[in-house]
Order: structure tokens, then sequence, then C-alpha cells
């Protein structure tokens, strides 16, 4: 759809993050996966293999394994700021699924929508903002009447 | 609406299992507006913490948020920091309502009451300290009014929520209220105060507190109703002669939309110039620009120092623009 | 020019002296002018150009008042009696007015992990509230730094590029995703030595 069309936000950050100390914005994992069914495979894979590294990598996240008889195996993030996204991984190859993890950790839970402008500033101006009298002479404060002058010039 | 516009999926993700019948449904459509009626009568429903939805293992989630902090709690004081008044009234009251005896049902369980009281303490102590540090020249009526704000339910509670110590707090109401919010999270402090020391302590209020304050003015947070007497106030306890308002530009002064801008002068010198629709609000905004270069707090200020190893020196922390 | 022209005129007359007596002596040679009159232009919207005319500074004059602003800006410098600064940064392909504490967007993968500290190096242009340091082109690395975090490694929202003929059956759409990582820009500093 066009910019109009679709929903769009401003760039932000949760909490001010980079500011004091980083904190990884991913909280809860949970891997839904069935034991036996074919499209899970990968899943199954991942999970025998890579997901006990990623867990001590990233002790910040909780990883939640749950085998339960389902068709689609399913990735569920949820992040600090309380979104939760869910992702498919059906006949997804293991390092498919460990790539995709680790953008999940690597992502914060603000929308995926259109960024307005690829900048945000709390001080836009420090040499004072511009207005129409900046840089104007102050001659043009003075107003006389038959030759006496009544307001004082400014420095 | 939406139930209706995905149909059958609907009714499949709801877990309603209709097997396989080739031809068209006609029993769907009324049974999709029966659903609808239903959910608009009971409205949404309430409210489930997430300890108590599947996968939720309490230990680990804890770990978690400790080590997501780059903090060294100690377990035991954390769990007891989230634990409220109201969830130990309730669990009795449920072990009671279940049958138990008394000693089997003794919850060994404190409240976060002490916690929460030594964590508000140290929070208000080093706000007022490290801002009465950074900016030397605010009266006490605004550092009070700073560390108000910074202390106040919404601040606090919007930091804790973004911290996830929603999810861990143990208490029986849902959804939590900001009292309750606010005291966990200074409860938390309290505990973090306990397990690692106050510099640490000290440092995770300076990554997360402080923040709170970028992009905020002085004056929307201290509501002052008349800075000209503030302004004069101040001055006279300087030394310095009293200002004098004139005008130093002016446009548009017979259209719907005049600007004025008044500049205040202190024995001939320009202190301070502000803006205005009319005259004496233009006055009113030099004074509040003067208060502002005054007290150090003006847009262009030497930003916070956010650095982990920052020594307690107080001309690092003390410059700004004059 | 009219000088030119003259000493042509002269040579000719030596040559020639007793013809050039009949005729009348050219106007720069008569005795009356010995120095040129200047040429009245009234004043008119062409006349003059529309810009003011500029009188460069006596370049002595100048070089004095540069080592003057220049002591007094290393002196706001090494006091640290600058308040907040700005700096204009090369990153990316694109150039970046940026503070403390401000978040930048990149399109596309810096080789850092979320969290990791990095120095932007190509810094163009250092102001504050009452200088500004301009670089040619670029300031030097010992004189500015500036810091930032990688806070978040994302991808875009996914960009639809369509195509649509009416009436002609035709159509294709084209899905873009790419990556974006964001920046926040957390130091600007600057070391008290100017030349």
């Amino acid at each position: 759809m066009t910019a109009r069309g679709t929903p769009s936000r401003f760039l932000q950050s949760v909490l001010h993050n980079g500011v004091g100390r980083y904190v990884c914005q991913l909280k809860r994992l949970t891997l839904v996966f069935s034991k036996d069914a074919q499209p899970s495979r990968g899943a199954r894979e991942y999970i025998e293999e890579k997901v006990v590294d990623f867990a001590k990598q990233n002790p910040g996240i909780v990883v939640y394994i749950s085998p339960k008889p389902c068709r689609v195996p399913k990735l569920v993030g949820e992040y600090l700021n309380g979104s939760v996204r869910e992702e498919d991984i059906n006949s997804k190859t293991a390092e498919e699924i460990a790539q995709l993890i680790q953008k999940m950790a690597n992502q914060s839970g603000l929308d995926i929508i259109r960024i307005r402008k690829p900048y945000h500033t709390d001080n836009p101006s420090i040499q004072g903002q511009w207005h129409l009298f900046t840089n104007k002479p102050t001659s043009l404060n003075l107003q006389s009447f038959g030759g006496a002058s009544q307001h004082t010039d400014s420095p | 609406m939406s139930l209706l516009l995905l149909g059958l999926r609907s009714v499949a993700a709801a877990g309603l299992r209709c097997p396989p019948v080739r031809g068209k449904k006609r029993w769907l459509w009324p049974y999709l507006r029966y659903l609808e009626k239903k959910a608009a009568l009971e409205g949404p429903p309430p409210p489930v913490p997430r300890s108590q939805k599947p996968n939720f293992d309490y230990h680990a989630e804890i770990v978690a948020f400790s080590k997501r902090l780059n903090e060294t709690f100690s377990v035991q004081l954390l769990k007891t920091a989230f634990v409220n008044q109201s969830y130990l009234v309730e669990e009795e009251s449920r072990r009671r309502a279940l049958g138990l005896d008394h000693e089997t049902a003794a919850l060994n369980l404190e409240d976060n009451q002490k916690l929460a009281e030594e964590g508000s303490d140290f929070t208000q102590s080093y706000l007022t300290r490290t801002l009465q540090q950074a900016f030397p020249n605010l009266p006490e009526a605004g550092l009070k009014a700073l560390v108000d704000y910074l202390t106040s339910q919404q601040v606090i509670c919007h930091v804790a929520q973004n911290l996830s110590v929603e999810d861990l707090t143990l208490s029986a109401e849902c959804p939590l209220s900001p009292d309750t919010l606010q005291k966990t999270f200074l409860a938390v402090i309290g505990a973090l105060l306990e397990s690692s020391g106050p510099e640490k302590t000290e440092h995770f209020l300076q990554d997360f507190l402080i923040p709170q304050m970028i992009g905020k003015d002085l004056f929307d947070v201290w509501f002052v109703t008349d800075p000209m007497s503030l302004l004069v106030e101040q001055l006279s306890q300087r030394n310095i002669p009293l200002p004098e308002p004139r005008i130093t530009r002016q446009s548009g002064a017979t259209t719907v939309l005049p600007v004025y801008f008044v500049g205040l002068y202190c024995d001939k010198k320009l202190i301070a110039e502000g803006p205005g629709e009319t005259v004496i609000a233009a006055e009113e905004e030099a004074a509040r620009v003067a208060l502002r270069k005054m007290f150090g707090f003006a847009e262009n200020r030497r930003p916070w120092d956010y650095s982990p190893y920052r020594q307690d020196n107080s001309d690092k922390k003390a410059i700004h623009t004059s | 020019m009219a000088v030119s022209c003259c000493g042509r005129l002269l040579r000719s007359v030596r040559g020639a002296a007793a013809v050039s007596l009949l005729r009348p002596l050219p106007r720069c040679l008569s005795s009356q002018s010995s120095s040129l009159q200047p040429s009245y232009v009234p004043k008119t919207s062409l006349s003059e150009p529309p810009w003011p005319e500029i009188k460069l500074p006596d370049p002595i004059v100048e070089t004095e008042e540069h080592k003057e602003l220049v002591q007094k800006v290393n002196s706001l410098i090494a006091a640290g009696q600058h308040g907040r600064l700005f700096a204009v940064v090369h990153f990316a392909s694109k150039q970046w007015k940026v503070t403390n504490e401000d978040l930048v967007l990149i399109n596309g993968i810096v080789d850092a992990e979320c969290g990791d500290r990095i120095r932007l190096e190509k810094v163009l242009l250092l102001g504050s509230d009452n200088f500004t340091l301009v670089g040619r082109p670029l300031l030097g690395k010992d004189l500015v730094r500036v810091e930032a975090t990688v806070i978040e490694k994302t991808e875009s929202y996914p960009k639809i590029n369509m195509k649509f003929w009416r009436r002609h059956r035709y159509q294709k759409k084209k899905i873009t995703i790419f990556p974006q990582t964001i920046l926040r820009i957390n130091t600007i500093e600057i070391a008290p030595a100017l030349s």
C-alpha cells in the first residue's frame, strides 16, 4: 500500500535504551513445535543442537520449549514494552531458525511499520532556533518622533 | 466485526472442530453473529496476569531479570521485593478456604514494605544530592519539584512497565494499580541496595531514572505562577539591580497574530529576551528565560554524563553556559 | 586603455611632426588634462550590482584577529565552558547533524553487535553555542570524539513495489525488506588542542 494507507510512527526507543546502559529488549522466547510432525523437523534439530548455546549467550532471555501436537510450529517472542511477536517456523532449517531467533533478539518490541524520519532528537536547536528577528540589525528597534529616539539600542 | 470477516477460520482458531463437508455452511453466519452479540454483552475478558498464563517459570524469570539489567541481586531479596501485602492476604485466605491446617498453611514469605521504604529513601536522597551537585543555582523549591517529578507515580510506573516488573509482581489485583507498581519498583531498588551496595544502586538510578528528564523543561515540571517575582527575588539575592523590561522586537501589532519580543535589562545589560503574543505574555516568557539561564537549566546546557566510572567531582558536573 | 592609445599616437607623431601640427591634438595629449577625469555614471537600477559591495579586510589585521579568535576559542574549550555540542558526521554515505542522546536510523548492516560502542570518525563540523569548528573537509581525530551505541538491528517494514496497468492484464508485485540499524549517539567530546 501507499505510505498514507499504512500506519507509521516516529523513530523512538523504549525507555531511552542506549543512553544509560543497553538492555536487551527480548524477555521471553517460546518455541511451540510438534514431537513427530514433518514441518517441525527444523525446530527439533535447532532444539537438539543450538538452543542451549543461545540461552547461555543471552542470560537475560528466558527460553521455553513446549512440545505439543500442532500443525504449524511457532516462535513467540515477548518484549519489554509488552508487545508479542509470533513467527512461523514451518519447514525451516535449523540455521534459518537460528538466524530468525538472533534477529528477534536484536529487535525491540516497537512496531515494524513505516518510520517517518530516520533520526530523532530531543534538542534540535543548540545555537537558538531561528526566528524572523535573528541576525536583523537592532536599529529596527529605534523609533524617532521628530528627532528624539524612544527606545534604547540593545547590544 | 473481525470474527465475521474471517469466517470459518475464526471458528477453527477458537477450537471448534467441524468435520469437513462440501457446500455452503449456512449455520456459520448466524453462529458468528451470536458470538459477537455475546462478546458485546459481556465485554472483553478480564485481564489475567502473565504468571497465570502458560509457560512461566518464576525462578528462571527472576534470574533473567537480574541478568538483563546487568546487576547482581540476591535471589531471596528480589523474590521478597516482588511480594505484596494483598498477595499474602489472598494466599492465606485461599489456603484457609482449601481447609489446610494453620501451621502447614503458614506462608514463609515476607512483605516488601521494608524494602520499599528503604528504596524510596535512598532514591530521594540520591536524586536530591545529584541534582543539587549538577544544578547548584537551583533553589530548593525547584529541586523539590524535579525530585518529586522523577519519583512520581507516572514516571516510576512507566519505567517499571518497560522493565517487566509488572510480570513478576505477586499481587491480588489484576491489572496492577499504579500504587502497587510504584511500591514494587521501589522495593526492587531497596533489594538492589542491600544486595550490591549503594554505588551500584546509584548507577542503576542514573541509568533509568535520570534519562526521564531528557527533553523536559524546568517549568514543565515546576509550576511557577509568577516568574517575574521569583526573578526579582533571585536577582536581589545576588545583588544585581532590578530588571527593566523593554520591547526589543515587535511585529503585527494590529493583526490577529502579533508577536512581541521583550528584553530584560539589568543595569543596561541584556539578561534575557522572550517572545509572546501580548506584551505581558512576552515579559513573563522573558522572565522564564532569565530564570532558566540563571539556574543553569537552559536547553543548550552541558548534557548529563552517564559514564559508569564518573567520580564525585563537583566541577565536572556543574559546568553549564552562563 | 587611454594611455596605450597615446603611446601609439606619440610614436606616429614623432615620425611626421610637421603634418600633426595642422591636425588638432588628441584629447589625451592636451595640456589641460594631466590626470584622467573620473567617469560619472548616473545611479539607475542597473548601474551597480544588486549585492552590497564587500570590502575585504587588511590581511595583517585579519591574521591578528584570527589569532585572537583562536586563542579565545581555545581558552573556552580548555576551561570546559561550552554547553551542549553538536556535530555533522558522515556515516553510511550520508551526513547527519547529531547531538548527545539522539537516535539515528541507518538502512544497512553495521558490523557490530547490539550494545557495542562505536566511534564515528568522519566529523565535518563541530558546533556549540558560542563557537563552531569547520573541518576542511574533516576535523582531526585527536580533536573530536563522537561515540555511539548500537541499540537495535531490525528489518524495515515490507515496502511494496507494484505495477498495474488497467485493462492490460499486467501487474507485478515485489516486496522489499532490508536490514536497519539504530544508533544512539552517546557523547561528543572535544579535546583542548587547536592550532
